[in-house]
């Protein structure tokens, strides 16, 4: 396999809250294949939104190094970040609502990145942005109206639009449908997956919904509290999750196919601040299997079987 | 409690013929349409739809939360207990909140008085409901903290809300909501806003006080699979109105509405991908009408598969199609 598209090596991002600073992600490294779906898994406070944002260079990190194809593209050295880079890596946000310019029309918003990035010809733009709107699956006039317009669904398909208008390599998907119904969001992830095999996109999918990650990635990183507890195949989140952490988010589906009676089920307790992060294992205050070594040591991501990791004294 | 039993015991909620409204520009809009359900004491109905289908208006409208103007009931019954709950006056209406019906929300932070600590919050809820002397209310405090299975109760009482997480929040309303000994608790989305391992918590917990108290609990939620873990019943709401409705185990495991059917092949990551081909999701077309007077027919039919020239005339009736299990869809009526 030639070199990774995206490589991320022990990167760390801190953050301040109320004068104290914290290690909103600690010491992550990750690799992303050409072509792949990379799901990146957790709850609130974990990091992954800190982690996207670091390597789209929208947080500098405190350590640590992110590389693309090859180039060190640390934040650090943000300015040096050429227009190459930023044209091959783009994102699509949460929340549509908030990501599109309420009072430009939905062509300008799509057409943008086309003109920051230098395509002359006026007719040659506007009918490149056509045929985006089109593929997103919008009507041949959307371009003419404003986001508002628009509902929940339509506005992330304007969304997309736009980071494919680059035609970039990898795009980040931060929670891309968490703010949809369910039939949109179904919508939507095919939409995706269709995007994925018709450009050759590499995507890094950011999602705290279990079953979606499940869905759109061949492999998954599950992050606690700043680092990765576990990585591997994406079938560990069906039946292969050694980490307790891991088994209690599969638990956690509602409907799952992995039903536990409502007595056998533990009760975790709520998810600690990142801010006070526990000593040992971050996971202990809430782990049903804790022993006394887990409150004292940090318990390494070690290899476990095939391309499959995980951080547990026990698992 | 056996099934012959539970069906037999009379309604304590009982909706009616609900219609919800505004007007504007002297135009009347319908929000709600003909919604009718009952629940029964210890037992979980979950309303579940997608963002306008009118649940949560269903679920304000039952002890007349509506943003009133401009929304308003226009037709229809709410029983609690017998009681008409439409025809009451502020001051009986006061009375049945919190003590016969109490109603939790989505968002656990805006209910909470920030400036007040968790245990005065609490003690004001108690003497709402019954006067009662400091070490009685302390105690009473205390047994409705491990009631919702707060760690570190003794702690808590100290705290002030923005100390606490989303997850021990809402444990604080629900605690607050049956301080008043409720026989019906409307949860609306309740835990949308938390993470998944809390939500489950949140949810065995309510579960725990279904089985300890007989509370009826009308659950609003957009999540099928919370449905499936959780409820007894479940009404499938869609543009304002019911279009089916039935035993949760009977509507999930197989579904007759069109709707529930493409809701439930809309859901993802539910079998794991052969090959590494990911399946494709069963895709509704289209989105909710936004202006729900303008569609003509079933509503569903602009979006609905199987719709044929009836489907856009007039909409199907909610009728019978087996024991207990209601479905409103002339297709469906047609194959039974």
């Amino acid at each position: 396999m030639s070199t990774a598209l995206l490589e991320v090596r022990d990167l760390s991002v801190v953050h301040h809250k109320n004068g104290h600073a914290f290690r909103a992600v600690d010491g992550v490294s990750l690799t992303l294949a050409r072509g792949e779906t990379l799901g990146l898994i957790g709850e609130s406070g974990c990091g992954k939104s800190s982690l996207a944002r670091a390597i789209m260079g929208l947080h500098r990190p405190a350590a640590g190094r992110i590389l693309f194809d090859g180039a060190d593209i640390t934040a650090r050295k943000w300015r040096r970040r050429g227009r190459a880079v930023a044209r091959r890596l783009q994102m699509i946000f949460q929340d549509p609502q908030q990501s599109l310019n309420p009072r430009i029309t939905v062509g300008r918003i799509v057409e943008e990145p086309l003109l920051v990035h230098g395509m002359r010809g006026r007719g040659q733009r506007r009918a490149l942005v056509k045929s985006l709107l089109e593929k997103v699956g919008l009507a041949p006039d959307a371009g003419e109206r404003l986001p508002h317009e628009f509902s929940g669904g339509q506005r992330q398909r304007i969304g997309i639009a736009r980071a494919l208008a680059l035609t970039p390599d990898l795009v980040i998907c931060d929670e891309p449908v968490s703010a949809l119904d369910l039939s949109v969001q179904a919508q939507v992830l095919n939409l995706l997956a269709d995007l994925q095999d018709e450009f050759k996109l590499s995507y890094l999918f950011i999602s705290h919904d279990l079953s979606v990650v499940r869905h759109m990635a061949g492999r998954v990183v599950v992050m606690y509290l700043g680092r990765i507890v576990e990585t591997g195949p994406a079938a560990l989140l069906w039946d292969g999750g050694r980490h307790p952490y891991t088994r209690a988010l599969i638990a956690a589906v509602p409907g799952g196919a992995v039903s536990t009676s409502r007595e056998r089920r533990a009760a975790l307790g709520d998810i600690p601040s990142p801010v006070d992060r526990p000593r040992g294992c971050a996971f202990h205050t809430r782990c049903p299997f804790k022993q006394s070594i887990c409150m004292e040591v940090e318990p390494p991501l070690r290899g476990v079987g095939d391309s499959h990791a995980v951080a547990c004294h026990f698992a | 409690m056996n099934a012959i039993t539970e069906i037999a015991a009379a309604p304590v909620l009982d909706v009616r013929g609900l219609h919800l409204g505004f007007e504007s520009n002297g135009r009347r809009h319908k929000l709600v349409n003909d919604v009718s359900f009952a629940l029964g004491p210890g037992r979980m109905l979950a309303l579940v739809g997608e963002s306008g289908s009118g649940k949560t208006m269903t679920a304000l409208s039952i002890l007349r939360l509506l943003p009133d103007p401009p929304v308003r009931i226009l037709e229809g019954a709410v029983c609690f207990d017998g009681t008409d709950l439409t025809r009451l006056g502020p001051d009986a209406l006061r009375g049945v909140r919190g003590g016969g019906v109490a109603m939790i929300f989505q968002e656990p932070q805006s209910a909470l008085n920030p400036v007040m600590s968790i245990g005065r919050q609490l003690r004001e809820a108690v003497s709402a409901h019954e006067k009662l002397p400091r070490k009685a209310l302390d105690a009473r405090v205390r047994e409705l903290l491990e009631l919702v299975r707060m760690p570190d109760p003794d702690r808590i009482v100290h705290e002030f809300p923005h100390r606490l997480s989303g997850g021990m929040r809402q444990r604080v309303l629900i605690a607050i909501a049956m301080a008043g000994r409720p026989r019906v608790l409307i949860a609306d989305e309740p835990t949308t806003a938390l993470d998944v391992t809390v939500q489950r918590e949140i949810l065995d917990m309510l579960a725990g006080l279904q089985d300890l108290f007989g509370v009826a609990i009308l659950l609003i939620t957009h999540d099928l699979g919370l449905v499936a873990d959780y409820a007894d019943d479940v009404a499938v709401m869609y543009a304002g109105r019911i279009v089916e409705h039935g035993p949760a185990a009977d509507v999930l495991g197989d579904p007759l509405h069109p709707y529930t059917r493409g809701l439930l092949g809309a859901r993802p990551g539910l079998v794991p991908s052969a090959g590494g081909r990911r399946p494709r999701l069963v895709e509704i077309k289209g989105a909710v009408p936004s202006d729900l007077d303008a569609v003509e027919g079933c509503p569903f039919s602009p979006r609905c598969p199987l719709a044929g020239e009836q489907c856009r005339l007039r909409a199907p009736e909610l009728l019978v199609a087996r024991d207990g299990h209601l479905v409103s869809c002339f297709k469906q009526a047609a194959e039974t």
